[in-house]
């Protein structure tokens, strides 16, 4: 898979001396420039401009993050089940294009953006750090881009490793689909940093996950991770229900345990495909020859579309066999699942903050594999 | 821009030339008529063609369609003495519709195409499509534009509210053929415009599930067994369709709704107790309703759920 070089970077003129933005600028060379005032600004004529759905850019902007960079990831609304996880706002949107990327409706900024103003970033982690220093807190940059596509440009990891080194109840967790984990091979992470990759069944990665590496490089770079002393996380999110699934999703179990020790993994997590109403149609504009949305798809509590709740409990029941089959140790979970939909599948339903204490617990003490 | 009055024969003015109209499905009745009574009181304007001996519209086809009809040989009309650019004459026409009445749907589309002619799209977003009353974004102006690609029977179905102008803009995304073939149906049934947008989705989905042609889903048997029902009016046939294309988009929800139909059946339950499922059997939990007048009519409904506990067919509906 090719690495995202942008052709053209949109720098915002209170952020183009920062360290950051520089580094971003050095490794593109090739890429033209060109400096605006505002962000919000430029976001909102383009916006005009090219029209809010389905126009994403190619182009990359680097600017000031002027909110927050760390929140605390939106989850879902109850009876469905969140794990507390938090968010570190690196920047947004993502160079992979997948069909179903939520990003695509969710987002009103349709380039490529990445927040250069990182001494702004640690200074609120330090802050947040000291004023909870017994707290143990997973956060990750995975929710609104991919944390791997860009690091070739940014290096971002390296520079959270100084905090990271120095506050032991914080693990950064790096969700991607892509291979590109050479940045992370020779970092002294001390267990910090847990990388986990979103698998799919190979049809789907290869239908739906365009600039995706193909699952058995994912599973190949989280091999080389833990020959590094990382651990690693995998995500089977979204599952996606297709005549074949059960197939698919078992060859990529198998490939996941012909590859992986099951005590290398901290987790795995389970989710369906679900999004909120105006996706399918911003998305089907994007790429109209998609069959994800056809299916049995019910309007759920929080008003996303989920699978009817019986295709869901088959999915998961199969899912969870053969992964039980692999390992009986390895700790499954589920993003944004019903009380009546854990039960039947794993036997227990835990409160969200259950959730999060057990997930808190597969990182603490940090452990190196 | 300077204008003559001209005295013009009919049979010079080019009908067919649709450059500058906007108008589309006027009725002509109350113009007519005023004709008839008083005579034209407005002027149509007309420009010189390239050749010179005819006229082409600016402003005034319906003018001129009905002038035509009442056997007029010839019209005063205001011709434009300095040739001037399209652009200018189709500014000229737009505004002066936009200054005396509301655009319907295919006018604002026919609008739109034209204006596409002479300004950038974004220019058109921001100055015009505000004038036609619709959003300033670049979504709006693709889905403007797709109505004026249609066929002119959805167009005109547009115009008289037959068929709703986003189910008009979703089939403009379909092939000829399969609007057709979802129009035609439309034509035969009474739909409301959500319905009509439902059903165009669920053929859409179905379609796309199962590799078939939208033909193909609607010449299915139990389709058309509906739609040759002679004792259904359309409303019921349009209902009936509805159900039909719902268990086929939905095939496991609707054996779910039936399987819990069959089973409440069973249970005999009295009027005042209703039992009902989770929405789309999302979770599980079911509601039970008690209505009640009298501390009598709560004794025997609690006696009734009481027996309902023990029925096994309400373990098996619980348990899915």
């Amino acid at each position: 898979m090719q690495r995202f070089i942008p052709e053209k970077i949109f720098i915002e003129e209170s952020a183009a001396d920062l360290v950051a933005a520089k580094r971003v600028r050095e490794r593109c060379s090739e890429s033209s420039v060109e400096i605006i005032t505002s962000a919000r600004e430029f976001i909102r004529l383009s916006r005009q401009k090219a029209g809010a759905e389905g126009a994403l850019q190619t182009g990359l902007l680097l600017c000031r993050n002027k909110g927050r960079f760390l929140e605390p990831c939106p989850g879902t609304k109850k009876p469905y089940r969140c794990c507390g996880y938090a968010i570190l706002n690196s920047g947004t949107g993502c160079p992979l294009h997948c069909t179903y990327c939520v990003l695509q409706a969710y987002l009103n900024n349709p380039f490529i953006t990445l927040y250069v103003n990182h001494e702004d970033m640690l200074e609120e982690l330090e802050h947040f750090a000291h004023l909870y220093p017994d707290r143990i807190m997973r956060i990750g940059t995975g929710e609104y881009t991919d944390s791997l596509a860009l690091e070739h440009l940014t290096d971002f990891t390296c520079s959270l490793l100084p905090f990271l080194r120095q506050h032991q109840g914080i693990v950064l967790e790096l969700k991607t689909k892509t291979a590109f984990i050479d940045t992370l091979l020779e970092l002294d992470h001390g267990g910090s940093v847990l990388v986990s990759w979103s698998l799919n069944a190979q049809e789907i990665a290869a239908s739906e996950e365009h600039g995706a590496a193909p699952v058995h490089e994912r599973l190949a770079a989280a091999r080389s991770l833990i020959n590094k002393g990382y651990r690693v996380g995998f995500h089977f999110d979204p599952l996606i229900y297709y005549p074949g699934w059960q197939e698919g999703y078992r060859q990529t179990v198998d490939l996941l345990a012909d590859s992986i020790p099951p005590a290398a993994i901290a987790w795995i997590s389970l989710g369906s495909l679900r999004f909120m109403p105006p996706l399918k149609n911003t998305s089907l504009q994007r790429f109209p020859h998609t069959k994800i949305y056809c299916q049995e798809f019910v309007s759920g509590h929080d008003g996303k579309m989920r699978y009817l709740q019986d295709i869901r409990l088959e999915m998961y029941t199969a899912l969870v066999a053969w992964l039980r089959h692999y390992s009986n140790d390895i700790f499954i979970y589920y993003c944004m699942e019903s009380p009546t939909v854990w039960k039947k599948t794993l036997g227990f339903a835990p409160s969200n903050a259950e959730l999060q204490k057990l997930l808190d617990g597969r990182v603490s003490p940090r452990i190196a594999a | 821009m300077e204008t003559e009055a001209v005295s013009i024969p009919l049979h010079k003015i080019e009908k067919s030339d649709r450059s500058f109209i906007i108008t589309a499905g006027r009725d002509n009745r109350e113009l007519t008529r005023s004709i008839q009574q008083v005579g034209l009181v407005n002027l149509p304007y007309l420009v010189a063609g390239p050749s010179g001996d005819c006229y082409r519209i600016v402003c005034g086809c319906r003018r001129i369609q009905v002038l035509t009809e009442l056997g007029w040989k010839e019209v005063t009309a205001k011709i434009f003495s300095n040739a001037p650019e399209e652009k200018t004459l189709f500014l000229f026409a737009f505004f002066d519709n936009l200054a005396h009445r509301q655009f319907n749907p295919v006018e604002k589309a026919h609008s739109v195409e034209r204006l596409l002619h002479y300004f950038s799209q974004e220019e058109i977003i921001r100055s015009y499509l505000p004038l036609l009353g619709l959003h300033p974004t670049a979504r709006t102006l693709a889905d403007t534009i797709s109505l004026a690609g249609l066929e002119d029977d959805i167009k005109y179905a547009v115009i008289t509210g037959a068929l709703q102008e986003k189910t008009a803009v979703r089939l403009a995304g379909l092939s000829a053929e399969e609007r057709q073939s979802i129009f035609s149906l439309f034509c035969m049934v009474n739909l409301s415009a959500s319905k009509q947008s439902e059903i165009s989705e669920h053929c859409l989905d179905i379609a796309c599930r199962d590799s078939l042609s939208i033909s193909e889903i609607l010449d299915d048997r139990a389709v058309q067994d509906v739609l040759q029902q002679d004792r259904m009016t359309g409303s019921q046939k349009g209902e009936q369709v509805r159900q039909v294309l719902r268990k086929k988009r939905f095939p496991r929800l609707t054996r779910r709704e039936e399987s819990f139909g069959t089973l409440k059946k069973r249970m005999h339950l009295p009027p005042n107790l209703v039992l009902s499922p989770p929405a789309f059997f999302e979770g599980a939990m079911y509601r039970m309703q008690i209505s009640f007048e009298t501390v009598e009519d709560v004794q025997a409904a609690a006696d009734q759920v009481k027996k309902l506990a023990e029925n096994p067919d309400l373990k098996k509906l619980l348990e899915g």
